[in-house]
């Protein structure tokens, strides 16, 4: 076991699910014995932004405050390791990649690169040339993706340290004993993944109790009927890039877990003058993205499915639902969080559809609560639990069939769930993860 | 419906000790069952400045968006304490002191005062001032030195308590063996980053005393008074200034462990016109620190009576130590520091002059790593320990002796050393200052 002295997490705290989950590696790594010290990057990254609107003067500065302040610490805490969520360890270049202090540095992928490029919460110091690829490619850092496609997506970008990493949840969450007490309803926790505002179609198909075949089939005819303002252009200068993409679409629709970006590549084959402009242009990643939007009504529907049964109780981005036609209730504060999923015999659970992996963290969270979820059948969710430990579906009709048996059983349920409990126990708590990084 | 109080732990990078401590005190919270997330509050204050001097249009946003992002992380989290050292929490005046999640605040201070709104730079308090901020009734503050407390009682400060400093638990685990029994050790720096002046350097190699330094530092004081700036103006605006300060340091030599404000307002009842002015001008805190600096070679005094004569490794800033001649190995880094107090039977300890407090965190540190400090006497650490545990002595001739005894007798000490390490366990802990707070 590679054991470091001293580990520096960088978290963002713009984004509290990620800084969340920077706190529950630092405890990992502390119940270990390593030293772990969280540092949040969002001050820095509101440094940057101010540096490039009025401060322009000050970068070198900046910079300067940044290094120095974690140079200090690097020293004096003996830090050897990096570790962040997607890349919030890179703020300003060289500061960790080019320290001999520093001999690992670990990206756990929550997001995506395009989406972490091009968030507005991630602004970094400017550098020449390609800084950022000798940042990713670098041969101190790994990449750790919790999906099969979200690593293979990054394969296909040339991100060839990687291996996959699930992930996980807190320890603390095993003890909580908190009772069941709502046996008539569901819960789910969490907003609809995509931000946009649904199609009116498309929920007046979820009212008709349409199947989430036919929402991807209108999704993936929606995203070339109705091109948003960012796409339009492209069909107009390059018009392939229709064909490509109405191929990778209908690709997505039936094999919707394979890589969104592999999907368009193998099109590509196809279309080579499309994808020969998509890559000029720099859009491949902008098309992977609109194909990943063929599920993107795969968890509302999911939702909406027992809401209008009323069998469950949604939480949290009132905002976000209301589109829906959904009523939330208030978010959830994470120190309440293990409460709630005790409160209920079981929770829905259904991947974020702009994310290539589907074995998200509130799978992890619900069944080290000791409750069950029921999840939409993929390869990553299988991979980590039985069936009997969660539940599987394929359909809505299955859903609801599973979410009936719940209410009807909520014992056999809360078994299923103590089943998932020992299983995360056993394999997937932050600690395993941990163990796992620092073991080769 | 949370089972658990959630602390947020602020420090502050600048001060590497300070960033230890935060880790050390998360760690304890979460002993005690609290959950504990720690964070640095360095780089707002550096941008808090910056912006202030370089962007002030964008002051009041850049605040706003640093409000923002604490106080959705403070509702997300659900967090309903929180605890730094000194007043690290301090950032903004509309951060955790309004109505909302946070119930209390708590500061510990390691610093004094006048240092701590020196060295942090945060945004403008104003209409409100610092005191009104840190007498909020959420907000209690520890201090681990009884010239501390004093201080901030004087100054106005409220809901002040002893809370003396405390070592981590892990600390007892230490198991390394002890392999130098030719010296002790001294790891800290010599407290005054600037360097000494001559005639005090030549005293301390002429092996002067304590009370023969404290009367040079005091003549020191007291001589550069009308030399420098900014204490000329002061004395060119109230003369008296000068006689005031010369009865405060006098106090200070007979009562070298009196919070230096308290012998402030005592000199000030013979020179009431002096200490008016320095108070209506906001001076007192200055002028208490020049008081302080009586005691400004208490230690590297001590230290370098046992460095010359071959008996001491210093641990520190090599050239903070080199402006007096001793050479210094390296700062020990923070996962070291158990290896290097367990290497040495027993270790010196002394107190910055900087701080009217004097059980700092180092004695009790080295008590749970089973190893016997040296110290000066002080009512301070008289509290802490007994003289099983630890060395107390009245002077430093008594304190070089009971070096040259630990070393004759290492058995003796290594002894002591576990006696300490036991009532470290049982009382000083930093599960026990927190469990008391929190309570």
């Amino acid at each position: 076991m590679n054991i470091p002295r001293g580990v520096l997490i960088l978290s963002n705290d713009f984004l509290t699910p990620f800084a969340k989950t920077s706190d529950y590696l630092a405890d990992a790594l502390e119940r270990r014995q390593i030293p772990a010290y969280v540092r949040d990057n969002a001050d820095a990254r509101m440094l940057v932004f101010l540096c490039s609107e009025e401060m322009q003067p000050k970068i070198p500065l900046a910079q300067a405050a940044i290094c120095t302040g974690l140079r200090d610490l690097i020293k004096y805490a003996e830090i050897e390791t990096v570790l962040s969520l997607d890349m919030n360890w890179y703020v300003t270049p060289g500061l960790f990649v080019d320290d001999p202090a520093i001999k690992e540095i670990h990206s756990l992928w929550f997001d995506d690169f395009r989406a972490w490029c091009t968030s507005p919460m991630n602004p970094c110091f400017p550098a020449d040339g390609d800084e950022f690829q000798r940042h990713v490619k670098h041969p101190k850092v790994t990449h750790h993706f919790y999906g099969d496609s979200q690593a293979r997506e990054a394969r296909l970008l040339g991100v060839n340290r990687q291996r996959v990493t699930r992930l996980a949840a807190p320890r603390q969450l095993l003890r909580n004993e908190a009772p069941c007490l709502r046996t008539d309803r569901l819960a789910f926790i969490g907003n609809p993944g995509f931000r946009g505002t649904p199609h009116e179609k498309a929920i007046k198909l979820m009212e008709a109790g349409a199947e989430i075949e036919e929402l991807r089939n209108f999704s993936r005819d929606a995203i070339l009927k109705y091109p948003d303002a960012h796409s339009a252009p492209w069909f107009n200068e390059e018009p392939t890039v229709r064909n490509l993409l109405a191929v990778a679409l209908e690709a997505r629709r039936r094999f919707p877990f394979q890589p969104a970006l592999q999907i368009i590549q193998m099109a590509g084959t196809h279309y080579e003058r499309a994808f020969e402009y998509a890559n000029e242009k720099g859009i491949i990643l902008d098309l992977a993205f609109l194909v990943k939007l063929v599920n993107r009504y795969d968890r509302p529907a999911f939702v909406h499915c027992l809401w209008k049964r009323g069998w469950i109780d949604v939480y949290s981005a009132e905002d976000e639902w209301k589109p829906y036609g959904i009523q939330a209730l208030p978010y959830v504060k994470f120190s309440d969080l293990p409460a709630h999923y005790r409160m209920y015999a079981a929770h829905l659970n259904a991947p974020n559809a702009v994310r290539d992996a589907t074995a998200n963290e509130k799978l992890f969270e619900i069944a080290a609560c000791g409750r069950l979820s029921i999840n939409l059948d993929s390869p990553d969710v299988r991979s980590c639990y039985d069936p009997g430990e969660i539940t599987l579906v394929g359909s809505l009709a299955a859903l609801e069939a599973a979410a009936e048996q719940v209410l009807r059983d909520p014992e056999g349920a809360q078994a299923g769930g103590e089943l998932a409990r020992r299983r995360t126990a056993r394999e997937h708590l932050w600690d395993h993860r941990i163990a796992s990084i620092f073991a080769e | 419906m949370s089972d658990r109080s959630l602390v947020l732990v602020l420090s502050n990078d600048l001060s590497l000790a300070a960033a230890k401590t935060s880790r050390h005190l998360c760690l304890a919270l979460n002993r005690l069952g609290f959950g504990a997330v720690g964070r640095d509050t360095r780089l707002i204050r550096w941008a808090a400045a910056e912006v202030k001097t370089e962007s002030p249009m964008r002051r009041e946003a850049y605040e706003i968006a640093v409000v923002a992002k604490w106080n959705k992380f403070i509702s997300d989290y659900g967090i309903d304490t929180v605890i730094s050292l000194d007043l690290h929490w301090l950032l903004s005046s509309q951060l955790f002191l309004n109505d909302g999640p946070v119930k209390q605040i708590h500061s510990f201070w390691f610093d004094d005062l006048r240092s701590h709104l020196q060295t942090a730079p945060m945004f403008p308090l104003a209409p409100r001032t610092p005191l009104e901020l840190i007498n909020n009734p959420k907000v209690k503050h520890h201090c681990y030195g009884r010239g501390q407390a004093e201080e901030l009682r004087l100054l106005g400060v409220e809901r002040v308590s002893l809370s003396a400093l405390a070592a981590p638990a892990d600390f007892l685990q230490a198991a390394e063996p002890c392999t130098e029994f030719k010296r002790l050790a001294f790891v800290g720096n010599p407290g005054l980053a600037n360097p000494p002046t001559q005639p005090a350097l030549a005293a301390m190699q002429r092996g002067e005393n304590i009370a023969a330094l404290r009367r040079i530092a005091r003549q020191e004081i007291l001589d550069g008074l009308p030399l420098s700036e900014p204490t000329a103006c002061w004395i060119r605006q109230s003369s008296g200034v000068t006689e005031l300060l010369a009865a405060a340091t006098e106090q200070r030599l007979a009562r070298p462990h009196d919070a230096a404000v308290s012998l402030l307002a005592e000199a000030g009842r013979i020179y009431p016109q002096a200490f008016d002015f320095l108070n209506r001008s906001g001076l007192v805190l200055d002028a208490a620190m020049l008081i302080k600096f009586v005691n400004r070679y208490d230690r590297p005094g001590l230290v370098l009576r046992l460095w010359r004569r071959g008996r001491l490794d210093v641990y520190g800033t090599p050239e903070q130590w080199s402006a007096y001649g001793v050479e210094a190995r390296p700062m020990v880094p923070f996962p070291q520091l158990t290896t290097v107090y367990r290497r040495y039977p027993a270790h010196l300890n002394a107190a910055n002059c900087a701080r009217d407090a004097s059980a700092n965190e180092k004695l009790f540190e080295i008590a749970a790593c089973g190893r016997v400090s040296l110290n000066l006497d002080s009512p301070d650490v008289q509290a802490c320990y007994s003289k099983a545990e630890i060395i107390l002595a009245a002077s430093d001739d008594a304190l070089e002796a009971a070096a040259e005894q630990v070393l004759r007798e290492p058995d003796a000490a290594l002894a002591m050393g576990e006696n300490a390490r036991k009532r470290t366990a049982q009382e000083h802990l930093w599960e026990h200052r927190l469990g008391k707070a929190l309570a």
